[in-house]
């Protein structure tokens, strides 16, 4: 019951910056909005067993890329005038319209294999222990830490150079061509 | 009330919102803003999926349960990047045009 009750918050309060964030007029204000979507969404995480990632969001989204986001606020020429639509307003609202009706269609009228009771333990037990194993009772190693470098070593070690690539390739974009 | 019927229809909810502010957005920050919404939108579904859908082979390897968080955090780890060589892009282009608005006479001032 106070489960539900504080989901719903969260929900309500992502759905209104979102629509704030979209109707604002102050750019600055906007990006705001933003960091309370994201927090929002971090109190999701953590009601669906996934706390590693609530704090994975609010250092990545709320700590570092809402700071960039912000700093790149202040190139505009005028903040408080900043967030303003193109003329395609009336076509992406039908647009946006349809994928939605088609995306809530399609979450509605599919048969979720939903987990069942016996299984529902088991489950909150790997996912809430994954990110300290050794209290759990289980055998198996199924920690976050352990699977990212075996199951998904190759995507691992590819997201790593792509961090690589893009550290560089921002540090090149930013350091411009005139000056060497 | 918190089920997963409920957590996708969010999740769709906030991925439109964004869809419409990068279709829409003039200024190249908001279309950023906006990218980054559908990105958590997409990550909620994961999360979301991870939780209340039963994970294949579930007996035999536990580790199944946690291939949504995987998914998340790599998606997480794109994102980031994806961010920095944006906003690259875009200090790149207030360099030369002096304007990060989209309109449809950019570079040409």
């Amino acid at each position: 019951m106070i489960e539900d009750l504080i989901f719903s918050m969260f929900a309500v309060v992502a759905l209104a910056a979102a629509i704030g964030m979209i109707a604002l007029k102050d750019l600055f204000r906007a990006a705001l909005c933003l960091v309370i979507v994201f927090v929002s969404i971090a109190g999701i995480y953590v009601m669906l067993n996934a706390e590693f990632l609530a704090v994975i969001q609010v250092l990545v989204y709320v700590g570092a890329i809402s700071i960039l986001l912000i700093f790149a606020v202040m190139l505009s020429d005028d903040v408080k005038r900043a967030n303003l639509s193109n003329r395609l307003q009336i076509p992406a609202i039908l647009l946006c319209g349809v994928i939605l009706a088609v995306l809530l269609v399609a979450v509605v009228s599919t048969q979720w294999n939903v987990i069942s009771e016996v299984n529902r333990s088991l489950v909150d037990t790997v996912q809430i222990y994954s990110v300290n194993p050794e209290i759990s009772n289980q055998d198996d190693d199924f920690s976050l830490a352990s699977l990212l470098l075996t199951d998904h070593v190759l995507a691992f070690e590819l997201v790593s150079v792509l961090l690589l690539a893009a550290l560089i390739g921002a540090l090149s974009l930013m350091r411009g061509n005139g000056e060497k | 009330m918190m089920s997963l019927e409920t957590i996708l229809g969010l999740a769709a909810m906030l991925f439109v919102i964004g869809l419409f502010g990068v279709l829409t957005k003039k200024n190249i920050i908001a279309v950023f803003m906006s990218l980054e919404l559908m990105f958590n939108s997409v990550n909620l579904t994961f999360v979301g999926l991870s939780y209340y859908v039963m994970p294949v082979n579930l007996v035999t390897d536990l580790s199944n349960a946690m291939t949504g968080h995987i998914f998340a955090i790599f998606v997480i780890a794109v994102a980031a990047a994806e961010v920095a060589v944006g906003l690259g892009i875009v200090f790149a282009l207030y360099r030369s045009s002096g304007s990060i608005e989209l309109t449809s006479d950019m570079g040409r001032s």
